[in-house]
């Protein structure tokens, strides 16, 4: 691919996907008016609920569907337009991971990652030298000898990221690519792709309906509903300040970290119960106490979690401040010292 | 025991023999035959490669009807086209045609079910990595359903064997011909028995020797 760094390097514009109804079967708008753009580099994520439109959407990336309106660009390639053989040549460099890891039963280990190589007809010796590379990569380089029957999940999964990172892609896409595995295993598996993603700079684009998936790897994350995008940007941006009601509910923002709706309803006779949210976790406590300092309300604490965005922390806190006249101003004091605050109705 | 040896053990060697070229040189053909088209029906399906409506009901309806009759009809059915094709409707040769006319959808349909067993999400994958249709086909849908095809080919070689039992009727021979003429029409039940022990251990080893390999290639 040719390098140009400013440009980016996954471009849906307008992207519509209507598949056409049967005799038995309804016309459906899998995907609607979507405009993504993805940048060298990122790791960058699609959440939504099952139906949403999700894999018609990563599909299109690599052509195994294609758009009915608007225009997908790989490189500034628009993949409509190619012919079969830039086609072949374009994917050979799009990796991409499944759910179900699709690895050759019949084959071993070393097979399944040799296979597709010599189906291309790239050289015997350079077959050897990346398949032992990249089984060693995903750790699993004295398993080459097994069968993906004698695999868990997790390792399964291994092999179809190695299997992948054979063809030296620059971009891999995964389609709910850790929905069959247990939490750890997941995260074991969200580890490599980060490691892949910080050392080999691949660009990443990830589907998925699990939080924790971008919440631990996401540099930006899209919301789709019923085939649109709703909301989209940095993940940390989205998860600070949700505008949609469905992205607030799929990223959990109306939960009070755990406070009980009775203990709540109690509260609030007597009380203005707000939720405050920070990125990082010094600025919230000082802030409180200096609220004290300046307005002599006492806040108490109802509940509080810290969770990491990437790396950053990203923190809520649950507190009630007792009926006062004060109220807006003291709002407007946390809203100044750049936390967000948001009364509980 | 030695005088039955000295004197029906041509007879039995013969037959044998007819019964094995007739199997082998129709299973050779209906293979050539069968195995495509069994990747036909699948691929011109509308969720095929390469889907064709046409094509695909066209093979459909072929296969139906050639499967839903029985052998010694199609036998005699064809005749005129055994004769114009190979020359002759008798003999070893005559009885290739219908053979392979009758053997072949029924490979095609065995072929067609162990190629659908294969997970979807492989030619996908494939697709993915930009490999062409053809070598998707060639190279890993056959290799993934192989084990299907080895218990498709043994299944479709006993049906085989079972057929060529009736080729005696043209006068091809072979050991069900044996069977049939020593047995019942000149009452000589020990040859008839012969015959007959020795195509049950036939179909034994064939179904044997295709379990061992179907599992062997399972993996
Ligand atoms: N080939 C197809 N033909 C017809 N309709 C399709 C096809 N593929 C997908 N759809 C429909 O498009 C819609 C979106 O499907 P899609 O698979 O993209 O959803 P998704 O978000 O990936 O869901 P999930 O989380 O369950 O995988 C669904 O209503 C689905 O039934
Ligand atoms: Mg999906």
């Amino acid at each position: 691919m040719v390098e140009n760094s400013n440009a980016p390097l996954i471009e849906f514009k307008h992207v519509s996907k209507t598949f056409k109804g049967t005799a038995t079967t309804k016309e459906v708008h899998a995907v609607h008016d979507v405009s993504i753009s993805v940048d060298r580099g990122e790791i960058f994520g699609v959440i939504g609920y099952s139906g949403a439109g999700k894999s018609t959407l990563i599909r299109m990336i690599n052509g195994l569907e294609t758009p009915t309106e608007g225009s997908v660009k790989v490189d500034n390639q628009d993949i409509t337009q190619l012919k079969k053989e830039p086609l072949a040549q374009l994917r050979h460099k799009i990796g991409m991971i499944f759910q179900n890891y699709n690895l050759l039963k019949t084959a071993t280990i070393y097979q399944n990652i040799t296979i597709p190589l010599k189906l291309e007809k790239i050289p015997k010796d350079e077959i050897q030298q990346r398949a032992e590379k990249y089984l060693k990569i995903v750790g699993l380089w004295d398993r080459r000898n097994s069968y993906p029957s004698q695999l868990s999940g997790g390792q399964s999964q291994r092999v179809a990221v190695a299997r992948a990172l054979a063809h030296e892609p620059t971009i891999l896409l995964s389609d709910e690519a850790t929905s069959a595995l247990d939490p750890e295993t997941t995260s074991s598996i969200l580890d490599l792709l980060k490691d892949i993603n910080q050392k080999l700079g691949l660009t990443i684009f990830i589907i998925t309906h699990e939080l924790d998936v971008v919440k631990s790897i996401c540099d930006k994350v899209a919301i789709m509903e019923a085939g649109n995008v709703v909301e989209q940007g940095r993940t940390i941006d989205v998860f600070t300040g949700p505008k949609q009601e469905v992205t607030r509910q799929f990223l959990g923002s109306n939960d009070l970290a755990g406070v009980p709706a009775s203990l709540l309803a109690e509260t609030q006779k007597h009380n203005h119960v707000l939720l405050i949210k920070f990125i990082g976790n010094e600025a919230s406590i000082p802030v409180i106490a200096q609220l004290t300092k300046q307005f002599g309300v006492e806040p108490n604490i109802m509940a509080g979690s810290i969770e990491y965005l990437k790396e950053q922390p990203y923190g809520k806190l649950v507190i009630s401040i007792e009926n006062n006249d004060q109220y807006d101003a003291e709002i407007q004091y946390l809203r100044d010292k750049g936390v967000i605050v948001e009364e509980v109705g | 025991m030695s005088n039955f040896i000295a004197e029906w053990g041509n007879t039995i060697v013969n037959g044998l023999s007819d019964t094995l070229t007739m199997t082998i040189i129709t299973l050779i053909i209906t293979i050539i035959i069968g195995v495509p088209l069994g990747i036909l029906l699948v691929e011109t399906n509308a969720n095929g490669m390469y889907p064709n409506a046409t094509l695909h009901a066209t093979l459909e309806t072929i296969v139906n009807i050639l499967r839903s009759l029985p052998f010694i009809i199609l036998l005699f059915l064809i005749l005129p086209i055994t004769r114009l094709l190979v020359g002759t409707t008798i003999g070893i040769r005559g009885v290739i045609l219908p053979l392979v006319v009758y053997c072949a959808p029924f490979l095609a349909r065995l072929i067609e079910s162990s190629i659908l067993d294969v997970d979807p999400g492989i030619i996908e994958a494939y697709q993915s990595m930009g490999i062409s249709n053809y070598k998707i086909i060639s190279r890993v849908l056959l290799r993934e359903a192989r084990s299907g095809i080895i218990r498709g080919l043994t299944l479709a070689t006993i049906g085989l064997i079972g057929a060529t039992a009736m080729a005696g009727l043209v006068g091809a021979g072979g050991l069900g011909d044996i069977a049939y003429q020593y047995g019942f029409q000149r009452y000589q039940p020990d040859i008839m028995y012969t015959s007959i022990v020795i195509l049950i251990v036939l179909v034994q080893i064939i179904q044997t020797i295709g379990n061992v390999v179907s599992r062997r290639l399972t993996k």
